[in-house]
């Protein structure tokens, strides 16, 4: 079975973030494809687990990590005009000179038309589906057979709004056409379940109600293929407010409460791809899945599980074990065979990949790359910042063989990834963290 | 310090620590002196004999012979011990090189204190030096054709009593010269069975 996220929007991005978390944590078993589509960049936290992921990648499928299948991240550019105004990307000429009886005015209001096009769509759903109309056709967003596919996104905004309905439907097109089989569609809707800031969008409350209304309609009547849907707020009282600052960095967001929207959305994500016993209803109403589904990951046990991985991973690297590891002479003694055995695999295949010259400085440029990888840079999160500010834990040196460290098959080994000795340590690194993040002790 | 980024482990503490051990050694070896003072002071006037001197003088300078072994040793005894069977349960036992550091620094304080600072406590005759008589204090002033250190090539014609700093100066020398020959062995042995012997570069 496949696994597909495709998450729309911010509010689709903030569930992803917390989900490839609880993934990462080995709360989630199975790996999945995600794509992510917004009009918007992508958050720093997704951005660093796209890259970190693809350099997981060892054999010759994307998906083919050391030992087990890994996440692929989509991030596909929404081509919108960023530097023009709205009346003359949806027209092709400037505003001033867009006439009175232009068809564009019965769609929208002046003040659309007039506002610039990189301050975002605000809520505005026409004008996504309008701008954002060739992302359907992204490769992305195509779907494997024996697929579950959860979309994910709000029905108050703009991007999602606007693109969540034809998203759903470009798939079941392309579902017909290539004759896939068995792909089963279900979502994740939120409807207003935040106070807006009015300073961003005036009148945000009139037209968030408008939207839910609008798309909720038009999900009823156009998306019949969805087998089952739940919906996060849209009724009763909102306590919840964004803060899109915080978001859009995303570095070390603290974990939401079970009961908030991304926390929640999270685990509903997981609820509807692992999700096997609903049967198919006829009426659309009743494909609704209610909040009360049991919870599959605990919020509780996440925490611990969080606090001992990102002990175990920061003492891994303030303590350069590696460097340690490869000037010890009682190696095995104290730090494993299957440690030393992976390190010393991907030593082999630095030496390889550089044509056989020795790589006597490997250990070193590993410890760099793992730094790199986890704490990040001026530019770059690092992966230590996607995840939220923990205590640590104090951790013996004997913990780390007690890691399920994978062993490397060589025969499945892709060389067009491992070129040079830095590509080989920086593709190293990431299989260390993931397997000290996800397998833990 | 130099060890100590290669290693890269929490060195700023471990040099205070070092700093504090230095501080209580001196103030250990201040505490000696006096008691060196005291020692001689006390001897009555009737000194042991010539013969009775070389006697103590020869066993004393045997056992200053074995502890320099030791001070060589030890330290590669040691590395070679400890942290196989200790280090997955402390931290500083997997710093392979600022380990070597510690081992030698522990050995001197030991050796040290062993072979000089005892003998100015708790006086001859009894434990190891129980071959060495308590008059042996009174020997520093008697010539008596003393051997000197190190088969004479230190201070020959003194008795090596006489020449405690030389004799914990060489203690130390030793165990700084173990701790190298431990980092030579451990060398040798991570090109044998450590991790560079296993990696071969597939083609």
């Amino acid at each position: 079975m496949n696994y597909k996220l495709v998450c729309i929007g911010g509010t689709g991005q903030m569930v992803l973030h917390y989900y490839a978390q609880l993934y990462l944590l080995g709360l989630i078993k199975e790996p999945f494809e995600a794509t992510i589509v917004d009009t918007d960049s992508v958050i720093a936290s997704l951005q660093t687990l796209r890259d970190f992921f693809s350099n997981l990648q060892y054999g010759s499928d994307a998906t083919e990590g050391v030992q087990s299948d890994i996440p692929i991240i989509f991030t596909p550019q929404v081509p919108i005009p960023i530097d023009d105004r709205v009346g003359k990307a949806l027209t092709g000429r400037p505003v001033d000179k867009i006439g009175d009886r232009h068809p564009v005015r019965a769609f929208f209001s002046e003040e659309t038309l007039v506002q610039s096009m990189n301050q975002g769509l605000y809520a505005r759903p026409a004008l996504s589906s309008i701008t954002s109309k060739d992302i359907f056709n992204d490769e992305s967003l195509d779907h494997k057979s024996n697929t579950t596919a959860v979309f994910v996104g709000s029905v108050i905004g703009g991007t999602s709004g606007g693109l969540l309905a034809p998203i759903v439907d470009a798939a079941k097109e392309k579902q017909r056409v290539n004759e896939i089989q068995a792909l089963k569609m279900r979502a994740v809707l939120y409807g207003r379940y935040f106070t807006p800031d009015d300073s961003i969008i005036p009148d945000a409350v009139k037209r968030f109600n408008s939207n839910q209304l609008l798309v909720l309609r038009s999900i009823k009547e156009a998306l019949q293929q969805l087998h089952s849907y739940l919906i996060v707020g849209a009724t009763g009282p909102i306590d919840y407010t964004r803060d899109p600052n915080s978001e859009r960095n995303a570095r070390q967001l603290p974990w939401q409460e079970e009961h908030e929207p991304f926390w929640f959305g999270a685990q509903a994500t997981e609820y509807l791809l692992k999700e096997n016993v609903i049967p198919a209803a006829a009426n659309f109403s009743d494909r609704e899945v209610q909040d009360d589904f049991k919870r599959p990951v605990s919020r509780d046990e996440a925490a611990q599980v969080l606090r001992q991985r990102m002990s175990l991973a920061d003492i891994f690297i303030n303590k350069k074990v590696v460097v340690r590891l490869s000037r010890e002479p009682w190696v095995n003694a104290i730090w494993g065979n299957k440690l030393t055995e992976l390190v010393g695999s991907f030593w082999d295949i630095a030496i390889a990949g550089q044509g056989g010259t020795p790589a006597s400085d490997f250990p070193e440029k590993l410890q760099n790359a793992l730094v790199d990888l986890w704490k990040g840079s001026d530019r770059r999160l690092g992966l230590h910042d996607v995840f939220p500010p923990t205590s640590s834990e104090t951790t013996q040196p004997g913990n780390i063989q007690r890691v399920a460290w994978p062993t490397l098959d060589q025969s499945k080994i892709n060389k067009d990834l491992f070129t040079s000795a830095e590509v080989t340590a920086k593709r190293a690194a990431a299989t260390i963290l993931f397997t000290i993040l996800r397998r833990g002790i | 310090m130099f060890v100590e980024a290669k290693d890269g482990s929490d060195g700023v503490s471990s040099m205070k620590k070092i700093g504090k051990t230095f501080h209580i050694a001196a103030f250990g070896y201040l505490f000696v002196f006096c008691c060196v003072c005291l020692t001689a002071y006390a001897q009555s006037n009737d000194g042991p004999s010539r013969t009775q001197c070389r006697q103590w003088d020869d066993s004393y300078l045997f056992l200053f012979n074995f502890f320099l072994a030791l001070g060589l040793l030890l330290p590669l005894a040691l590395n070679t011990l400890l942290p196989p069977v200790l280090g997955r349960r402390f931290w500083p036992l997997t710093s392979p090189r600022l380990r070597l550091v510690y081992m030698s620094l522990f050995a001197a304080v030991i050796l040290s204190t062993l072979f000089v600072a005892i003998p100015f406590i708790m006086g001859f005759g009894t434990f190891i030096f129980a071959g060495v008589d308590q008059g042996y204090f009174g020997c520093e002033t008697t010539k008596f054709g003393a051997t000197g250190l190190l088969f004479g090539l230190v201070g020959s014609g003194i008795a090596a009593i006489a020449q405690w700093p030389a004799v914990l100066a060489l203690l130390v020398g030793a165990c700084a010269v173990g701790g190298l020959l431990a980092f030579v062995v451990s060398a040798i042995l991570v090109n044998r069975v450590g991790l560079p012997s296993r990696v071969r570069g597939i083609t």
